[in-house]
């Protein structure tokens, strides 16, 4: 098959929240090691791939950005289709994409697998001098939720890496803690009642010739 | 105003105004060498291409009063403008008032001046004040379009952030205020994300193309200059954004709740349905890969869905944006170009350019996974060829699929690809065994064909495949070879195909042609299929004589119903309006005059270019058409009310394909066929929807001989002669006037009961068989509809019309 089929694991993991709050920057910066101080609004969606070590297996981490505007819910489904793991982002010097944080977290509900590992990340945290969320709010609103949270800044890279390591190794252990008699590739499987996380199904005879 | 980019010299513009204005050239042709990529001389890689703004306007704004020709010259757009340009400086105003009658400091509106506050305080403080709670408040209303500017703004400001010009405060002022026009004058679908990259470059182009009002312009032409005037920019970019979005604002609509609508104009099957609201969107980018892919480019459709790419997903930027992500920008606006001046829509043009876009990345996407397939689509690969040619290609193939549909237009496109993009036309490294095999028989019959085409076709020569491989390729080929019936005719790409073939393979046709009697076995009981065997008919005989016919009866149903119009509007023009003195009676017959004469420029136009679709409408003025309707409508639910009560019992709609309820009703309407095989018959359009064969039948036979039914319907709708119906209106077991008494001899059979034109795979049925086939083929040909309109519609139903087996 083409590149990219040597992992153990494929992990779709989606970004949400709202518009302006630097989901496309997390993606690009932890995928291409990229900033961009001007970025174009997404439209649609965007997508990028990067594989991970965890535990000694290959995790390759399919993460999915989407527009933050609200209304943009023709893809919704498709979004959400598949998805283990979401990075719900907010931006630490606007409270109201904080304020959001609720609304998205319905959204998920709503749309998303129930068993969804779900990161709330504040972004920006470079931007000390304009913060407008405490730190020690959105870590008891994320206890309460029963939501892993950190703050990250995409524009100094902090953090970046260990948030995406953090979700994906909290994915990992719920797999293979679970059955992994139920494999299936979490991407092609649109309705399951099965668990959400799953092993793509080319994982062993891969593992085998490496 | 360092950071705007140098404007051209008015020269250059004013050349293009010339160009467009005063070369004598007409719309029609402006607008094909905008497609062409033939219309503006300093196309380079920069953005900005003196005089763009001006084709532009021409080609999106309306003309006033009339609607020029497309053959003649075109006059500049001043009128539409200057109505705009007003309407867009009084919107401004009204809109960008608070409630206590203040604007924000600094701010202007061109051509009014901005009135001082309003101190009169006449205003009901209780209400009209920003901390009041009163539901009434107007401040609510205000505070919440301040909002929506500030979300504008945010993608405002993020708009190309590689093109300095963006970065403008004023430029992006100016955005701001246009978009929230149209989100405030548009409530249904607000200001989404994408509009702002769709306006950016209306009024990019538009401020390229201005001319300051002190600037000393060229030859001093006032219309010019009002044209280009530079005060106009952002009132001019929201009159062609407006426009634009006129095509394509359905794309960015969306409905919060999950509302259940009623879908009886989309029922695919004629029913009823109750379904939930699905996105325009989804639903254009379902039809483009689940239908136009889907017929086009049937293995690159199938590698997508097993693959499970859900096309919204890369569809949604693409159409949204009209492909300003996908392009580098200077080539996307040469897209443009020959989007505005396309002569279908907008949004069916961009329908079709997906599709082509689809197709050239075919060798990248059929041989990938998921992952890589959706890597392709949202990155959309750059196309090597670094010329624009590959846009004005793209332009063009668009316009071939959309004209043709059918696999063979599909094949051309691969085979332009390669001649002019340097596509191979082999699909590398195909995975293995992701596709299912055709089933065996259909295989074993093609393989012949195949194995030699392979054999030839070079590259990897040596690897021939099996024919359970999806290549698709070679045997798109052959199969466009097939399709000849449309697809020669009209279709110059497919004539490089084909040209390309026979350079390649000289004998290849002789052993093609005969592959469809071989392989089309299911069709074999059937022996009469065309007017001619098709062994006989050369591959490169452009067309059959029932597409000669069918022209020339569509072309005289035409000149009829133009003949009519024309005859209404003298009637009309002759009225006397001397002496009337009754001032409503003779504005009314003013305005009565006025459309009569727009219809007859309409006729005109429509005799000068040959425009095959007539808008009915425009033909008669607004009374007229309405009464019209109105009696062939009567016309109409009378006949049907007798047929339904003379009816035997049975369904209306499409019967189950596979088993035929209708054989007690097929025999019995054959007989009654049979006796009353000399009476003149209804002549009402067949309609599609009734398609069952038996039914319509029955229709005949309860009319006595020499019942004058045609001279009551409606003229414009249905002609008085049978001559004049275009024979595939007739109804299946419908035999024309001419052939009354002896409808079995072949000479006599006049247009003979052709298919619908798109419909080339489906054998031909001559009149003398039309009897025994009429109960197979007709409900062979409900299948097929059903199988078209609903892409999920099970194999099998395919099968039995797909002789080759190339759309498994």
């Amino acid at each position: 098959m083409a590149e990219g089929s040597n992992y153990d694991f494929l992990f779709k993991v989606v970004l949400i929240g709202d518009s302006g709050v630097g989901k496309s920057n997390l993606l690009s910066r932890f995928t291409r090691n990229e900033f961009h101080v001007d970025s174009k609004s997404t439209i649609g969606v965007e997508f990028a791939t990067r594989s991970i070590n965890v535990d000694g297996k290959t995790v390759k981490a399919q993460i999915w950005d989407t527009a933050g505007q609200e209304r943009y819910r023709a893809i919704t489904s498709a979004y959400y289709r598949g998805a283990v793991g979401a990075l719900l982002v907010y931006d630490i010097a606007k409270h109201a994409t904080y304020d959001s944080v609720t609304r998205w977290l319905k959204e998920l509900r709503d749309h998303a697998d129930s068993n969804i590992v779900i990161m709330l990340v504040g972004n920006k945290s470079d931007l000390k001098h304009l913060r407008a969320v405490p730190t020690e709010e959105a870590k008891a609103f994320s206890t309460e939720n029963e939501l892993s949270f950190i703050e990250t800044s995409a524009l100094d890279a902090s953090n970046v890496d260990s948030a995406f390591q953090t979700i994906l190794t909290g994915i990992y252990r719920i797999v293979s803690s679970k059955s992994l008699e139920q494999s299936a590739d979490p991407i092609r499987a649109p309705t399951s009642d099965t668990i959400p996380v799953a092993i793509d199904s080319s994982a062993p005879s891969q593992s085998k010739c490496c | 105003m360092a950071d705007r980019q140098t404007r051209p010299a008015p020269q250059l513009i004013k050349l293009v105004y010339d160009q467009l204005f005063h070369s004598g050239n007409s719309l029609s042709r402006l607008k094909e060498a905008a497609l062409g990529g033939r219309l503006f001389r300093s196309i380079n890689d920069g953005i900005g291409v003196a005089g763009r703004s001006l084709a532009w306007k021409l080609f999106l704004l309306p003309l006033e009063p009339l609607e020029p020709p497309p053959n003649v010259p075109p006059t500049p757009p001043i009128d539409s403008l200057r109505k705009s340009r007003m309407e867009y400086s009084h919107l401004l105003l009204d809109k960008m008032r608070a409630p206590d009658g203040s604007y924000v400091e600094g701010f202007t509106v061109p051509g009014l001046t901005v009135p001082r506050k309003d101190q009169s305080g006449a205003a009901d403080l209780e209400t009209n004040n920003p901390l009041s709670l009163h539901d009434e408040n107007p401040w609510k209303a205000w505070f919440a379009s301040v909002e929506l500017r500030k979300t504008i703004l945010q993608d405002v400001e993020r708009t190309f952030p590689d093109i300095g010009y963006f970065r403008n405060q004023d430029v992006q002022q100016q955005l701001t205020n246009v978009l929230f026009l149209y989100a405030v004058m548009h409530p249904d679908i607000g200001y989404r994300q994408g509009m702002h990259e769709l306006l950016a470059p209306l009024y990019f182009a538009i401020d390229f193309d201005s001319i300051s009002e002190s600037s000393e312009t060229p030859g001093s032409d006032f219309t010019f200059q009002e044209i280009c005037s530079r005060t106009w920019v952002a009132a001019d970019s929201w009159a062609l954004f407006l426009s634009v979005m006129r095509g394509i604002s359905r794309w960015y609509e969306w409905r919060e709740a999950i509302a259940v609508t009623e879908s009886n104009a989309l029922g695919a099957n004629g029913q009823v349905t109750l379904k939930p609201y699905v996105a325009p969107i989804v639903e254009t980018c379902n039809k483009i890969q689940g239908t136009f892919l889907r017929t086009v480019d049937p293995a690159l459709y199938k590698s997508m869905q097993s693959a499970g790419i859900e096309p919204q997903i890369y569809g949604i930027r693409w159409l949204r944006l009209l492909f300003t992500r996908e392009f580098p920008m200077h080539d996307a606006m040469a897209l443009w170009d020959g989007l505005f001046s396309c002569v279908s829509s907008i949004a069916d043009t961009t329908e079709w350019i997906c599709v082509a876009m689809l197709i050239r990345i075919r060798n990248k996407l059929i041989p990938s996974d998921y992952s890589t397939q959706l890597t392709y689509l949202l990155r959309y690969p750059p196309t090597e060829e670094g010329s624009l040619n590959h846009i004005i290609l793209l332009l063009r193939q668009a316009a071939a699929l959309e004209m043709t549909r059918t696999p063979s237009t599909g094949a051309s496109l691969v085979v332009e690809n390669r001649n002019i993009l340097n596509i191979p036309v082999d699909i590398p490294d195909p995975p293995m065994g992701r596709r299912r095999p055709r089933p065996g028989e259909r295989g074993h019959q093609v393989s012949p064909s195949e194995g030699h085409f392979q054999g030839i076709t070079g590259a990897h020569g040596e690897n021939i495949r099996s024919p359970s491989h999806q290549m698709g390729i070679p045997e798109l080929l052959a199969r466009g070879l097939l399709d000849r019936g449309e697809s020669l005719g009209i279709n110059k790409t497919f004539m490089n195909a084909v040209s390309e073939l026979k350079r390649n393979l000289p004998d290849l046709a002789a052993s093609l042609v005969r592959t469809p009697s071989a392989s089309s076995a299911s069709y074999a009981a059937y022996p009469l299929l065309d007017e001619r065997p098709q062994e006989e008919r050369p591959s490169w005989e452009p067309r059959s004589r029932f597409e000669m016919e069918r022209e020339v009866s569509e072309m005289r149903q035409l000149n009829k119903r133009l003949g009519e119009s024309v005859g209404w509007i003298v009637d009309v023009l002759l009225q006397d309006e001397d002496g009337i003195e009754d001032a409503q009676q003779l504005s009314t017959i003013q305005n009565k005059k006025r459309e009569a004469l727009e219809s007859l420029s309409y006729v005109r136009d429509v005799l000068n270019s040959g425009v095959s679709n007539v808008e009915e409408d425009r033909l008669w003025g607004a009374d007229e058409y309405k009464r019209r309707e109105e009696k062939y409508q009567a016309e109409a639910s009378e006949n049907e009310g007798r047929e339904e009560s003379s009816q035997l019992n049975v369904p209306r709609s499409a019967p189950d394909p596979v088993t035929l309820p209708l054989s007690n009703a097929a025999d019995n309407s054959r007989k009654f066929d049979n006796k009353f095989a000399s009476f003149p018959r209804d002549n009402r359009r067949f309609s599609p929807n009734t398609s069952s064969a038996t039914p319509s039948s029955t229709r005949g036979f309860m009319r006595p001989p020499g019942f004058p039914l045609s001279s009551k319907t409606p003229p414009n709708l249905v002609p008085n002669t049978s001559t004049s119906l275009a024979p595939w209106s007739y109804p299946w077991t419908q035999a024309p006037v001419g052939s009354s008494s002896g409808g079995h001899s072949p000479n006599t059979v006049h247009p003979s009961i052709p298919v619908p034109p798109r419909e080339v795979t489906r054998p031909l049925v001559g009149l003398h068989s039309y009897r025994t086939a009429n109960s197979i083929i007709g409900t062979h040909q409900v299948a097929d509809k059903v199988a078209d309109q609903s892409p999920k519609t099970q194999d099998t139903t395919e099968v039995q019309h797909d002789p080759l087996g190339v759309l498994r």
